[in-house]
């Protein structure tokens, strides 16, 4: 199963982390960084299925594609948010993360702001 | 297309080279060139590492073709 090959590259990521983080923090936030990069480019077959099978949903039950484009946009821009926060977090930068965190609020309301347009246009009309 | 682990193991190697090369030149009274060394081994595994970013970031924007 693919999660046993996870699970073995994180623990192998944690050990050399931490064999390397006294004497050299930098390296330590380094080798986790890397281990988070190479885990996720091994679960990258589950991610491509699941979006392949939702982009079906989507056509098959007829909602404009432009809205099923901006769900997934904004699926990609909190996890990428994440993915930099938590490294913050990892070397100890607090106030970095919570930085990267308030960006990625701002840019994901941004981005789904023409959604919440189009629903106030119709709630507009029916009154 | 998975990727190797081999990535981890050369950042580590780096990592543990650098510190004993560390401790070696403080041991020899050279604290500078001990602070430079480090300091050039970081970048040298942060320009591979910045390879390693870019393509996952490419990869995050083509499998969900945005």
């Amino acid at each position: 199963m693919e999660i046993f090959r996870i699970c073995a590259t994180a623990m192998i990521g944690l050990f050399l982390s931490l064999a390397v983080k006294k004497e050299s923090p930098g390296f330590a936030v380094l080798v986790g960084l890397a281990t988070g990069i190479v885990i996720f480019f091994q679960s990258y077959g589950y991610f491509s299925y699941v979006y392949h099978c939702l982009c079906q949903l989507s056509e098959r039950s007829g909602i404009d594609n432009k809205y099923f484009s901006i769900i997934i946009k904004i699926v990609v821009i909190a996890y990428v948010t994440q993915f930099g926060c938590d490294i913050c977090k990892d070397a100890g930068e607090n106030s970095v993360a919570s930085k990267v965190e308030m960006a990625g609020r701002i840019i994901i309301a941004f981005s789904c702001m023409p959604l919440i347009m189009a629903i106030m246009e119709e709630v507009i009309k029916f009154l | 297309m998975c990727m190797q682990i081999n990535i981890v193991f050369q950042i580590a190697a780096v990592g543990i080279l650098v510190a004993v090369l560390n401790q070696v030149l403080i041991r020899a009274g050279r604290e500078e060139q001990a602070m430079m060394t480090t300091l050039a081994g970081l970048v040298v595994v942060l320009f591979w590492l910045i390879q390693y970013i870019n393509k996952l970031f490419q990869t995050v924007a083509t499998l969900f073709n945005l």
